[in-house]
């Protein structure tokens, strides 16, 4: 109890450090232009890609603008477009000989080894010194500190965080189409019993069910923790596990989570959920919607953005999680708001062409570069916003027509090594998303979680505090015991596969006989030891 | 293949040494191998020079440090060991084998029979039409049939349509695995029946024309031609692909399984191949050295598959690979 | 191809086979329309506004409210000149040197009485069931000088052993008599290729050709590792880009995604026909070929 205490205020310091414009936190970069004549080279995985309009970097603003306020040459690499990232970063990776100076991707897992076998460099010795702006950041608060090193305290990464701790790492939830509410003279559902009434009447009028694509999204961040259950029909290394006073847990073996699909299992049954869920992508289920045949379904807030936009109406809003019926929560989906994708400087770059990419990174940690990254250069793609006294879009942006044109001058829109600012997500997104996305958040009401400090580390808990913490590494021998024990991998086909079956009914969850047989399947999956491993990293995380 | 029996006298080489020998038959081949150097060549740069890669099926490889320093597998066959023991050895290895066979089955004998037909077609434009459609299909990607089909197998589908219109009910007919393995079936006929169909067509032009008249003139039927041939004419071509077929019997892809299938059927449709996709794709660096050793029992069962075929062929046919 | 030519034909024709010929006709009838149908449903698609396709998922047999939208969409995109570029070269470049090799690897594994020729068989045939994996494949490309260029796309897969095995195959269907009279002559074994076996063989060639062209034409895992510029990406990939860019939209925000939003249905259609016409294009003229092969059957006997 006390540990989860301590995770809980550690999150509260998260968000208080972060609620003011951050911005005005974050020290002064009056050393830049460095003025070097070096070429540094610079790989990122994803999300940093030129904009779709510009066949290389060379004519992107962004790319180009970085180099020239940073005074050195970059040399941008990328994988090609259309490929999978994170082949061609593991491709790379096998000739550790011509790496890029600069590598952003997910480093997290192998973190140990890149440093044991000094592919990357270790910057603890140095990182004070030449990132003096990014090291204060990490100290603003311990779970960035503690995310972004190795369990031997070395710092090796420059990492990506929201300005607004987990808000935007919940942007996924219920949303309810709002004028049928109102014509069926129902409220916003707010227990799960309410939701499953909205669900009813809505199929009963409209002969509109409850839709949701199967995919990882919704198997990661159902809504199960109206019945105290957390974690839904998917396993990965973040998902499917849930730390609960210090101790590991697997969520799909939980009573509570019997109930879920116990639930579920009902609604199929009933008809009131569309079977063709299990096969929707994005695309075919926003055609769904916009055809009356979906009342209640589950989805992020840009999708929410475009189901609206192609309705032309404020149509669809976000509802919170639902609670049990007597108003208590347990779990929902959300974060800390620290990526998990990591920025690493390699060994091809010398101990001198090191030290100038640390201060290249440590840019984006200062004010100037905090600016910079979210929204490009002042007087060209923003401005400040008199009223709001935030930077706002120029027509150059606002009028542009191509896909998220802020992307040609920003890169903080998908996550990279900077801190992205919370206005960014406001300037992108309609003021229902925005809403929608408060309800996701703010379990507890968002006036009460800003007034009421009790209310905000509630909220916390259950948004983050439960989770699988960002940063946990493995050391080379766990990751191999892990592999050899058949790891995720297996685990996932297993509850995915009979998450389908209780739902769809083809194995009854109702029967205390299937579902002993099902807890015993775990037997041969190595659960027991895959959970002991774990363990022994979450310890040495708790420990850092 | 070794049908043609040759009339030409064969030296006899026996008796001379074995320099003699290479002599001889460099003054006689002298063109031959100078010819496939070329071939050689690119095999050894492009296909031996990499090969050394599939020593990291006994090694526990990571990219960083190379197959070199790599370390060793303790015991050396512990990724076999471990696909062996795994839970679902058994299912994938049975799914694979049934959609394979049933491949073979329907869709081995599919395009003969398209080509067979196209050949008795006696308007030469309808032909080349009906040709030129069939074969469309192939062209479209995977990605893109699958989204087809999803399309047209939902709750408020084509299929459902149809069904419904003959008093069925409707339903999301790719949530049922008792359906999966017919829609896969016949998806993968429609899509490439026309394709495989060329190489046969190409065959039959190659028959000569004479051997028709002939039987003709003898008073034999269509149906007897086709059979005495038009048959005999494909037979070699048709046991080659069948042999090379049979080789791949274990290699089924992942592409189309991956965006066909559901966890509702995953006890019909999962096979090795989406199995080492997802291990390497759900999480954590891919596991190179564990696919590769799964790749090498894939390539182990595959050769064994089609030496007996090609085995079961030379005894009873004349016809082989080698 | 029985209709090239016309043969006089003395005996009457049976009443049982009219009644096949008939029933012949109406299962190609029926195959063509299993065919064209989502082949039509993707073209009709392609044009129709999506408000239409997002609120018929079933049969669609015309195009509903025409509009060429999605078409635009992936011509707007600042690759797919390159693209097609690209794979222009890879074809012209490559398909000489994959016909060369297959002919040379066919005609040799087809010939008797060479001392060498079981291990020469074994060292080909081997390479088709072992290969040394992808990354081994990489780091090959690396050291030989081709990553990021485009002979990476077109040296690695220079020459395919189950097309050779075919072309071995129609080579030993070529009577023997006719080469070893060539041998008499005095002919090599490059003029007996090239003069006598090659044009003995055109529709199996064409077949090759066609075999290694669409393979080239519709690769793009290969170019994803090994190129490392968008511009010489080829067509396949440059389509796969924005087909993955229209339908994982997830986190976009889409407050601007006019382009987007409005063909997400289509630019699926759209990009099909943009991929295949081409290919529709060259078909015809390879399939010339196969009628020669009736006239080459001719002068066999």
């Amino acid at each position: 109890m006390k540990k989860i205490l301590a995770l809980v205020l550690a999150l509260v310091m998260v968000l208080a450090a972060t609620s003011a414009f951050a911005a005005d936190l974050l020290p002064a970069g009056d050393t830049y232009p460095l003025n070097s004549d070096k070429t540094v080279t610079w790989y990122s995985q994803d999300c940093l890609n030129p904009h779709e309009k510009y066949a290389t970097w060379q004519e992107s603003p962004f790319h180009t603008n970085l180099a020239k306020l940073l005074g050195v040459n970059i040399e941008w690499s990328f994988p090609t477009t259309g490929a999978d990232g994170s082949s061609f970063t593991n491709t790379m990776l096998a000739d550790p000989s011509s790496l890029p100076n600069i590598m952003k991707g997910y480093f997290m897992d192998s973190a140990n080894m890149l440093l044991e076998d000094e592919v990357i460099w270790d910057l603890t010795p140095y990182i004070q010194e030449y990132a003096p702006a990014y090291y204060a950041w990490l100290q603003t608060n311990p779970a960035y500190d503690r995310a972004m090193k190795t369990d031997d305290g070395r710092y090796y990464a420059f990492g990506f965080f929201r300005e607004d701790g987990g808000w935007n790492d919940s942007y996924l939830g219920v949303v309810v189409r709002q004028d049928w509410l109102q014509e069926c003279g129902l409220e916003l559902p707010k227990t799960i019993s309410e939701l499953e009434n909205v669900i009813r009447v809505f199929h009963d009028k409209y002969g509109a069910q409850f839709t949701f694509p199967n995919d990882a999204r919704f198997r990661q961040a159902g809504i199960q923790g109206a019945f105290g259950a957390y974690a839904t029909g998917y396993v990965a290394s973040d998902y499917g596990w849930f730390v609960k006073d210090g101790k590991v847990n697997f969520g799909a073996i939980q009573p509570e989570w019997r109930e879920y699909m116990k639930w579920m299992a009902k609604m199929w049954k009933e008809g009131l959920i569309d079977q063709d869920s299990f096969s929707l992508d994005d695309t075919s289920i926003k055609s769904k919607t916009e055809t009356g045949k979906v009342g209640v379904s589950y989805t992020s807030m840009g999708q929410l953005n475009l189901w609206n936009k192609d309705m032309g109406g404020d149509y669809w809003v976000g509802a919170h999680f639902p609670t049990a019926d007597d108003g208590s929560i347990s779990s929902q989906f959300g974060g800390f708001g620290i990526g998990t994708h990591t920025t690493v400087i390699t060994k091809t770059a010398d101990e001198e062409t090191m030290k100038l990419c640390l201060r290249m990174l440590d840019y984006a940690y200062t004010q100037e570069g905090f600016l910079f990254w979210n929204y490009g250069i002042e007087g060209e793609s923003w401005e400040m916003n008199p009223e709001t006294g935030l930077p706002k879009w120029t027509a150059l942006v606002a009028d542009d027509h191509d896909n998220d044109p802020m992307t040609k001058y920003n890169g903080a829109t998908w996550g990279n090594s900077c801190i992205q600012a919370t206005n960014l997500l406001y300037l992108k997104n309609s003021p229902v998303a925005i809403a929608a996305n408060d309800a996701f958040f703010y379990t507890f009401g968002k006036d009460e979680y800003f007034a009421d400090p009790e209310v905000e580390a509630k909220t916390l808990a259950v948004t983050g505090g439960w989770k699988w913490p960002v940063g946990i590494t493995f050391t080379t021998e766990e990751s191999d015991k892990l592999d050899l024990l058949g790891g995720n991998s297996n685990l996932n086909t297993y509850v995915a596969e009979n998450y389908a079956a209780f739902i769809t009914g083809s194995k009854d969850i109702n029967d205390d006989a299937v579902w002993e047989a099902y807890l015993a399947g775990f037997e041969n999956l190595n659960l027991n030891k895959i959970l002991e491993v774990r363990q022994g990293a979450l310890d040495r995380y708790e420990a850092r | 293949m070794t049908t043609a029996k040759s009339s030409k006298v064969v030296p006899q080489f026996h008796r001379l040494t074995f320099a003699q020998r290479v002599i001889r038959d460099w003054k006689l081949n002298k063109w031959k191998y100078i010819l496939i150097l070329p071939v050689l060549v690119y095999l050894a740069l492009f296909c031996y020079k990499p090969m050394y890669g599939l020593i990291i099926a006994f090694k526990n490889y990571k990219p960083t440090r190379g197959i070199e320093r790599s370390a060793w597998m303790d015991p050396w066959y512990g990724w076999f060991e471990r696909f062996f023991t795994d839970p679902y050895f058994g299912r994938l290895i049975g799914n694979t084998f049934i959609i394979s066979l049933l491949t073979i089955v329907f869709g081995f004998p599919a395009p003969i029979l398209l080509a067979l037909l196209l050949n008795e077609i006696k308007n030469s434009k309808f032909k080349r039409t009906v040709q030129t459609i069939t074969y469309m299909p192939y062209f479209i990607s995977m990605v893109v049939t699958c989204a087809l089909i999803r399309v047209y197998c939902q709750q408020d589908g084509l299929i459902s349509d149809l069904v419904t219109a003959f008093g069925g009910t409707r339903q999301n007919w790719l949530m049922n695995s008792a359906y999966y393995r017919t829609i896969y079936i016949i998806s993968e006929i429609w899509q490439t029946i026309g394709w495989n169909s060329i190489i046969y067509l190409a065959a039959l032009s190659s028959i000569d024309q004479d051997q028709y008249e002939a039987a003709r003139i003898d008073g034999a039927n269509r149906f007897q031609q086709v059979i005495h041939i038009t048959l005999p004419g494909l037979l070699p071509t048709i046991i080659i692909l069948f042999i090379l077929r049979m080789g791949r019997i274990l290699s089924v892809g992942y592409e189309k399984t991956l965006l066909l299938y559901n966890s509702n059927t995953y006890d019909v449709a999962d096979i090795i191949s989406t199995y080492t996709y997802r291990l390497s794709f759900s999480g954590g660096t891919p596991q190179y050295s564990y696919s590769t050793a799964i790749g090498l029992f894939n390539t182990i069962v595959n050769v064994v598959f089609l030496l007996a075929t090609n085995f079961i062929s030379s005894r009873v046919s004349d016809n082989s690979l080698f | 191809m029985t209709t090239a030519r016309k043969p006089k034909n003395h005996i009457q024709e049976s009443v049982g086979s009219k009644v096949f010929d008939v029933i012949n006709v109406i299962i190609m009838l029926l195959l063509c329309f299993v065919t064209l149908y989502p082949m039509w449903y993707v073209l009709c698609a392609s044009v129709t506004e999506n408000a239409y396709l997002v609120a018929h998922p079933g049969a669609i047999f015309w195009p509903h409210g025409f509009t060429t939208g999605s078409y635009g969409l992936a011509f707007s995109h600042p690759l797919l000149l390159s693209g097609y570029k690209n794979i222009l070269i890879v074809l012209l470049v490559s398909l000489p040197i994959n016909i060369i090799l297959t002919l040379f690897c066919g005609y040799v594994t087809a010939s008797k009485n060479l001392m060498f020729k079981p291990i020469i068989q074994f060292l080909i045939m081997f390479t088709m069931f072992f290969s040394g994996g992808m990354i081994p494949a990489y780091l090959n490309v690396r050291d030989l000088g081709l990553y990021n260029s485009l002979w990476a796309l077109i040296l690695p897969g220079a020459m395919s052993v189950y097309n050779a095995i075919i072309c071995r195959t129609a080579i030993q269907g070529v009577p023997e008599s006719l080469t070893e009279s060539a041998y008499l002559d005095g002919a090599n074994d490059i003029i007996i290729v090239f003069r006598i076996i090659l044009p003995l063989i055109m529709p199996t060639i064409a077949v090759l050709l066609l075999y290694y062209g669409v393979g080239h034409w519709n690769a793009w895992f290969n170019a994803s590792l090994y190129l490392a510029d968008n511009e010489k990406l080829p067509i396949q990939n440059v389509m796969r880009s924005i087909l993955i860019a229209n339908s994982n939209v997830l986190n976009s925000a889409g407050s601007d995604n006019d382009m987007v939003n409005q063909y997400a249905e289509a630019i699926k259609y759209s990009t099909i026909i943009l991929t295949t016409v081409p290919v529709l294009c060259i078909y015809p003229f390879l399939q010339k070929y196969f009628v020669k092969g009736v006239m080459v059957g001719a002068v066999k006997g």
